[in-house]
């Protein structure tokens, strides 16, 4: 099947490139030649059975896990031993954890301001300022001042969100966002998701939410044994009239 | 009430009876009665005893005259009271345990990171400290220290000293040239953006400045001849360490160290407002000991110009009479006494090294410590520190591994995330039981006896046998130790209360 990718900005570079890139955890070979090009503003949307690398993949892009073979360039610059090129691509993208990662001692506020204050350096107030406006965008600025002890999974997750955006990145990964919170929470933290979507932010996310899937990505990749199995836009993915690989086949005639 | 009274023979006892909470409180009634009771009974039989014996308890006994020597006492004299004998005792206990609480804190900390370091070496090595330590009886490990005090040591006259005393010949000048080029390296390579080139600048910069040094090669100015005189002495006799006395100047020298301080405190907090305010980030710690530093030194110095008496009049043993001669002549022979020199020096402190009396026996100048003092504080200090490693090592890794992800993926640098992510959540669960550890150690000072260290338990073991008056003694006792770890639990709680989270 042909590349369905939609030219979000055409002629633009890509703004990630993996280049054959491979990853063992001991014996285990979790991802296995994996090549892809992200455009900017491109959400990218991840699904696969469990243990299929999908996780692994997006972690190899902030260097949290470290790939063994092959290249990743993040907006110009390669993934190496080199730490000031980690650090920079570490400043360029946002992460957002299944299990939130908030800082338990230090209040919303703090937990969203910290980094843009000792990372970018930015002016308390500054800082401050940016972070009530993000809070507002995600939705819960009365819950500024509370720890995250005080608040609901799926109000944590978007705090977790908004601590991400301060650091203003070219890119956001998403892990599994959704898959610690209770159903109606869910949708709270989907409905941020697709806003920034909208912004034009590159996104790639892990996820088993189809509807998010079919709704916001310009493309979907299917992963199974550390390979990427299929590639394309939703309506392709999720019409049973095109023939799909058995794999796929397989996957989509449980969830769907 | 109405439900269950419908059951004829169940109503047998009145409702009040039937009550939880009345039962709860007739039982706790009844437990009380029994202990007061118990209690009255113990204390009547002991006092009819004691006053049989005409030992009655009162504190009335502590003015007596005491009658023995304790060794490590100061200036404790045997004709002195009971209560002076205690007062010692107590001060001997607080020695080893403030001392000790410190000392173990540290080493703890240390071995505890090195328990979770990634060397094979280091973390082979500490885990073999810990379990070593930790699974052998702390009264063992006194005594063993005490021994090797007593038969790895040599006899005084043959003390081993440090620095060795000689004169040695020192490139003084290139050394201070090695300073100032390791700082230049510092500061310059803090502004490489590249983080490998910058350690890799710095690491090897400092090396070679260091190996040139340590091969002693002198490529800049002569060697300065100096006069060393040992400073530390360890022998049998335990260790004898140089002291600092603070002179007349003293006074006025810590009046600068002080503006040190205020400047320094100032400067912190305006540079934490600046940071705050502007984003940039300035090294305040670095400008806070800068100023203190700066500020001492400058004082010294100031101090230094202060004129000095042209004549003196000193005791001069050939002549046996008192004779004026100049200050500097009097200063350089070592005619001055102790007294003359701390009125008229220009120095704040007068640097003292150890000393051995005429018959070479005792220490005349000088810190004593004794062989029995140095067996207790380091069985301690090393078999507290044990526990306190495994407290650290466990409280780090209850962080949850995702705190460290998210640090790192907001780009939050390794020194950062330590201190401002790590520390405050592990610091949570390490308190608690650091605080059991440090009440372990308190009491586990009373160990002291076993090696005749003169701390209270040992002490006051003695006067109980001297007067008789057993209960006082024990009371006494008690209530020193019960003194001693309430001020630990009182600190320890403040601190924790610091640190817990809010939830909910």
């Amino acid at each position: 099947m042909e590349d369905g990718t939609r030219q979000v900005m055409a002629g633009d570079e890509p703004i990630i490139i993996c280049r054959d890139m491979n990853k063992w955890f001991g014996e285990f070979h979790v991802l296995r030649n994996i090549s892809l090009e992200v455009m900017p503003q491109e959400v990218l949307v991840i699904i696969g059975p469990s243990g299929s690398g999908k996780s692994t993949f997006i972690r190899c892009i902030n260097r949290l896990e470290e790939h063994q073979d092959g290249q990743i360039i993040v907006d110009g610059i390669e993934l190496s031993h080199d730490v000031q090129n980690i650090a920079d691509i570490r400043r360029e993208t946002g992460m957002v954890f299944q299990q939130f990662n908030l800082f338990p001692h230090l209040t919303v506020m703090d937990n969203i301001s910290l980094a843009p204050m000792k990372v970018r350096h930015w002016a308390r107030d500054k800082a401050e300022q940016r972070a009530m406006e993000l809070l507002e965008r995600v939705g819960i600025p009365e819950q500024a001042f509370k720890y995250p002890g005080q608040l609901s999974g799926g109000q944590q997750q978007r705090v977790a969100i908004a601590r991400a955006l301060a650091m203003e990145p070219k890119i956001m990964l998403f892990d599994e966002p959704t898959s610690a919170l209770d159903p109606e929470m869910i949708k709270e933290v989907l409905d941020v998701m697709t806003e920034l979507a909208r912004t034009y932010m590159t996104l790639l996310v892990v996820t088993h939410e189809m509807g998010f899937a079919r709704e916001v990505a310009d493309r979907i990749i299917f992963m199974d044994m550390g390979r990427i199995v299929e590639q394309g836009p939703p309506e392709n993915f999720f019409n049973p009239d095109i023939e799909h690989h058995p794999r796929t086949q397989e996957f989509l005639d449980q969830i769907l | 009430m109405q439900m269950r009274a419908e059951t004829p023979g169940e109503n047998v006892l009145p409702a009040v009876f039937r009550d939880g909470r009345i039962l709860q409180g007739i039982a706790q009634l009844c437990f009380v009665l029994i202990v007061v009771l118990v209690l009255n009974d113990l204390s009547t039989r002991i006092t009819t005893a004691l006053e049989a014996t005409n030992q009655s308890p009162n504190f009335e006994f502590l003015q007596n005259r005491a009658g023995f020597g304790i060794a490590d006492s100061g200036d404790y004299q045997s004709s002195d009271r009971y209560i002076d004998a205690f007062r010692v005792g107590f001060i001997n206990t607080l020695r080893v345990v403030l001392l000790g609480l410190v000392a173990t804190t540290a080493i703890g900390i240390m071995v505890g990171i090195f328990l979770l370091s990634s060397n094979y070496l280091v973390r082979t090595i500490s885990r073999a400290y810990v379990e070593v330590l930790r699974n052998t009886p702390v009264l063992l490990q006194i005594i063993a220290w005490f021994f090797i005090a007593i038969f790895a040591l040599p006899p005084q006259q043959d003390a081993i000293a440090f620095p060795i005393e000689g004169i040695r010949s020192l490139p003084l000048l290139q050394y201070a040239l090695s300073l100032f080029i390791i700082f230049v390296i510092w500061q310059y390579s803090g502004g490489l953006r590249n983080l490998i080139w910058r350690t890799r600048i710095r690491q090897g910069g400092i090396a070679i400045v260091v190996l040139v040094n340590l091969l002693g090669i002198v490529l800049v100015g002569a060697g300065s001849p100096l006069e060393f005189r040992p400073g530390l002495y360890i022998s049998i006799k335990g260790v004898a360490i140089f002291e600092l006395i603070p002179s007349s100047m003293f006074g006025i020298w810590m009046v600068f160290v002080v503006i040190g301080l205020v400047v320094a405190a100032l400067m912190w907090r305006y540079f934490a407002y600046v940071t705050e305010s502007t984003g940039k980030p300035i090294p305040r710690t670095r400008y806070a000991i800068a100023s203190v530093i700066g500020f001492a030194l400058l004082g010294w110095v100031v101090l230094g110009m202060r004129p000095t008496p042209t004549t003196i009049a000193v005791f001069d043993e050939e002549q046996d009479s008192t004779v004026d001669m100049p200050y500097e002549d009097a200063f350089e022979s070592g005619l001055l006494t102790i007294e003359q020199e701390l009125e008229y020096t220009r120095q704040p402190l007068i640097y003292r090294p150890p000393t051995l009396d005429r018959r070479g026996r005792n220490i005349e100048t000088g810190i004593e410590i004794s062989p029995s003092y140095l067996a207790v504080f380091l069985g301690l200090v090393i078999y507290t520190s044990a526990f306190i490693a495994e407290i650290v090592r466990a409280g780090i890794q209850a962080v949850p591994k995702g705190q460290l992800e998210a640090s790192r993926a907001l780009g939050i640098s390794q020194g950062e995330m330590l201190r401002l992510i790590i520390l405050p959540q592990a610091l949570r669960v390490i308190i608690p039981p650091l605080g059991n550890q440090y009440l372990n150690l308190a009491k586990n000072s009373s160990l002291a006896i076993a090696v005749s260290y003169t701390d209270i338990y040992q002490v006051s073991n003695t006067i109980i046998n001297q007067s008789g008056q057993s209960v006082t003694g024990i009371v006494m006792i008690m209530f020193s130790y019960l003194f001693i770890s309430l001020s630990i639990s009182l600190v320890m709680n403040l601190v924790n209360q610091r640190f817990q989270l809010v939830t909910r």
